[in-house]
């Protein structure tokens, strides 16, 4: 089986500044799959992607694609194309010179090609605009065409789908689903598992840097019917997680800048006037319904304050 | 953080530089300039009087010349003659009468009992017989038309009135022609001393009495005229009404007397120097505390000789007097001037573009872009950074050549423009134009300095704005240094932040042992290039390594 594995990542971790960016994190792709990596903001996602591209420079652990070590033989990042979020261009070129000049450093700068492709993702009536003149979704397409044409092995896209209407999404979905018949690899980063629900072969889900769990399509189906959590949503969610723990005597759960708890509505209630009359800022107040925020509301630890 | 291979080889490369230095030299390159800073002057004078074959002007010959000139005015001892020596008379009375005379004369008359004769060596006092007789020969010499003229009957008022009968007698051109002539015969013009050498060389009385009289005595008035001429020349030409006219005539007095003053200086010093071995004394007198001022006018009389013959390379002391500003303004120096200006600006413009490619780029994704699409770290570095070289290259061969054509079409009109503060065509002995392309190569190696700072410093974090302004500043603050501190020794530490390649290579107003022989001695161009090389090598060392930590 290992033989037949495109990307092997084993124990991987990024240190910077005393910081870690990736903790060891180990996981392994096969010829053709699409792996989603689902966790919220500065959960470690963009910056394994950037290790695995070699952007980042590899603290431990090691990085195979195709059998061959990154660090050794930095070639082979040749193979893996990524599509960056937000998409960027030199946005005061026009559609086609940027594609020309960008297919053109991959070594792949065939006019016809381009413009097929530019067709396909319709994009050519635009070929001519200036690029600060696209909307987020014309550049996200932009970013997908160029990977369209480079023909990698191995595609990263990180964060196709973020503030994109459904309508979009579902084109981009579409676009992605082509390349996937191409037998290309692809990663998927997102923060919204929603959004990546039956695109992927396998889910990763990330929380604070490090992989909670990988689960097939098929494991995360379970998490529909999984116990969900109310949530208030505050300025200081560190605080506010040990008020309500001391307060309610409740188990709490931190999930970006939202404290988790397990309680019903009038309690839920009564923590948004804690906090109100403590003037400490809520945002928002409700019951995680999506499946990923449940999937990863119930991979989340619990909180413990540290003494 | 370092790589210690790259390192190690930058070092080699670095010292192999060095040693090359210290040993090759552009032999066409100027010759130092020479600052009036009192260690600066202090060491040309030690060169001058020593007589040291690594002596920065290229003649010795021509350093002998005003040590013979000087000899010279040996005679001329009395209080109110044109120049001043007051030691002089004492010594001779002390040294040469007592000493070196007396063994002369015992030589030329009693030979058995000389004690040269005895030892064989004879040199020092052949030495200076022979000098006593040219003086003698001079003397008499008064076919010359110059000392004609000072004991002629003609009276002469004023050192104008000299000046223009000697260009209408002899035809000369040039009034500073005239009266350097003029004045080198005034000093053979003394008399008590001429008298008293006369009689030591046993020279007929009859012939001394009808030399003092014919000669002796009217020179004296009229030095004296000339001296009260000269000074009166000199107090006015120091008011500001008189100065468009007697500026050449002030600077020209100022010489002279900076001549005989120190001629005197370093006539002491060889004369001691040669008594000393003659007569065994020590410390006869003492020439080692020597003034500021002393030491500045030795200056300024080689430099006088050095330039009468083209020997010596000037180098612009002050480059923004305007009051220095030539009247033979010429399409360079418009050309010059304004490519000192735009060259600045150019500068900027490349710290500015290094911020934009490297800093901005960074933070907007381009960067990631570019290496996204399998280009090499390499391969954006050295594009980016081409980019800025050849961009700013070509703004400043751009003004250079619109500026030339501006200045070809405007220098007749504006003779005194501010244009000319540089002075070509007169200030210098390297043409013209060369003098320009130096300076515009100058520039574009001072933007890749400055170009690699600003890169570094938008590697060190990603506050880029921040690190884009301690750019400008530190840029801002080497200007400044540039200007106020390029003379002293520190400064040579820093050889990248001259703005002004014409700077290095002329010679910096640095004169400090090793690193000056290193760096500047006969403006090593070569070193300078391979610190620049370095330079870039570091920087890109530390932005690859930066990079990914940021």
């Amino acid at each position: 089986m290992e033989n037949k594995n495109v990307l092997v990542v084993e124990h991987l971790s990024v240190l910077i500044k005393e910081h870690f960016l990736v903790k060891d994190v180990s996981f392994s792709m096969a010829q053709g799959e699409c792996l989603g990596v689902v966790g919220e903001d500065g959960s470690g996602k963009s910056s394994l992607i950037k290790a695995i591209t070699g952007s980042l420079p590899i603290s431990d652990g090691f990085v195979r694609i195709d059998g061959k070590d990154i660090k050794d033989h930095p070639k082979i990042l040749n193979e893996v194309s990524i599509c960056l979020d937000p998409p960027v261009f030199f946005k005061f070129q026009s559609v086609m010179e940027n594609m020309e000049y960008l297919c053109s450093l991959a070594g792949k700068n065939n006019k016809q090609r381009i413009l097929d492709t530019l067709d396909k993702f319709n994009l050519l009536e635009k070929k001519n605009k200036k690029v600060y003149s696209l909307s987020y979704y014309e550049r996200k397409l932009m970013a997908l065409a160029l990977a369209f044409i480079n023909e990698s092995k191995f595609l990263i896209i990180d964060e196709p789908f973020k503030s994109l209407p459904v309508q979009s999404i579902q084109t981009l979905r579409h676009y992605i689903a082509q390349l996937r018949e191409k037998g290309t690899t692809i990663i998927i980063t997102s923060k919204n598992y929603d959004s990546l629900e039956d695109q992927c072969d396998r889910y990763m889900f990330m929380v604070d840097r490090q992989v909670k769990e990988i689960l097939h399509r098929k494991e995360c189906e379970k998490f529909s019917t999984a116990k969900t959590f109310a949530f208030v949503a505050v300025k200081y969610p560190h605080y506010c997680g040990k008020l309500v723990a001391e307060n309610f005597n409740l188990s709490v759960k931190l999930f970006g800048n939202r404290v988790l708890f397990d309680a019903n509505e009038d309690t839920t209630a009564e923590i948004v006037k804690f906090f109100t009359k403590n003037k400490l800022s809520v945002y928002g107040a409700g019951y995680l319904n999506r499946k990923g925020e449940r999937i990863l509301a119930n991979l989340t630890p619990y909180f413990k304050e540290n003494k | 953080m370092f790589n210690p291979i790259t390192l190690v080889g930058l070092i080699i490369v670095l010292g192999i530089c060095f040693l090359a230095g210290l040993f090759y030299q552009i032999p066409t390159t100027p010759t130092p300039s020479i600052s009036v800073n009192g260690q600066a002057t202090r060491a040309v004078y030690q060169n001058f009087i020593s007589g040291s074959s690594s002596a920065t002007f290229d003649s010795r010959a021509k350093l002998d010349i005003i040590l013979n000139e000087a000899e010279y005015m040996l005679s001329v001892q009395e209080e109110d003659s044109c120049f001043e020596f007051t030691n002089l008379k004492a010594i001779l009375d002390d040294i040469v009468a007592k000493n070196v005379v007396t063994e002369l004369k015992k030589y030329k008359t009693e030979p058995s009992t000389s004690k040269y004769v005895e030892s064989n060596d004879v040199s020092e006092l052949q030495t200076i017989a022979s000098n006593l007789h040219n003086f003698v020969e001079n003397l008499q010499s008064l076919s010359e038309y110059y000392t004609r003229l000072i004991i002629t009957t003609q009276e002469f008022a004023t050192l104008k009135d000299i000046s223009d009968y000697l260009v209408t007698a002899t035809n000369l051109s040039s009034v500073t022609n005239v009266l350097d002539a003029l004045c080198l015969r005034i000093k053979y013009f003394d008399t008590l001393q001429t008298y008293r050498t006369l009689r030591l060389l046993n020279i007929d009385d009859s012939i001394l009495a009808e030399f003092e009289e014919k000669y002796i005595t009217k020179t004296k008035t009229k030095l004296a005229n000339i001296r009260t001429e000269m000074e009166r020349l000199y107090n006015e030409a120091s008011n500001d009404y008189y100065i468009s006219n007697l500026k050449d005539l002030k600077n020209l007095i100022t010489n002279y007397k900076v001549i005989v003053t120190s001629a005197k200086t370093a006539i002491q010093s060889e004369l001691g120097i040669l008594l000393r071995k003659v007569s065994g004394s020590k410390k006869i007198f003492n020439n080692q505390n020597l003034s500021v001022e002393d030491m500045k006018i030795n200056l300024e009389e080689a430099k006088f000789y050095l330039t009468r013959d083209g020997l010596y390379y000037k180098q612009y002391q002050r480059p923004l007097n305007f009051g220095s500003a030539s009247s033979s303004v010429t399409a360079y120096d418009h050309c010059y001037f304004i490519v000192s200006i735009v060259g600045f600006m150019t500068i900027v413009f490349g710290i500015f573009c290094a911020y934009k490619l490297f800093g901005k780029d960074r933070k907007s994704g381009k960067l990631d872009l570019l290496l996204a699409q399998k280009v090499k770290f390499g391969e954006v570095f050295a594009g980016k950074f081409f980019a800025i070289f050849f961009c700013t290259g070509f703004i400043l061969a751009s003004f250079t050549i619109l500026s030339f054509i501006w200045g070809s079409i405007l220098y007749a009109f504006l003779p005194n423009s501010i244009f000319a503060v540089f002075n070509l065509q007169s200030g210098y002995t390297i043409a013209p134009l060369f003098f320009l392309l130096l300076k515009v190569v100058g520039i574009e190696l001072q933007v890749v300095f400055w170009v690699v700072v600003t890169i570094f410093m938008m590697n060190m974090s990603r506050k880029f704005e921040l690190f884009f302004g301690l750019s400008l500043l530190i840029f801002a603050l080497a200007t400044a240094g540039n200007i106020l501190f390029n003379d002293q020794f520190w400064y040579c530490l820093l050889p990248f932040v001259h703005v002004d390649l014409t700077a290095f290579l002329g010679g910096a107003t640095m004169q400090s042992g090793f690193l000056v022989s290193a760096l500047y001695v006969s403006g090593n161009f070569y070193i300078s290039l391979a610190y620049y090389i370095v330079v870039v090598c570091l920087v890109y060392n530390f932005t690859n390594q930066l990079f990914k930590k940021n």
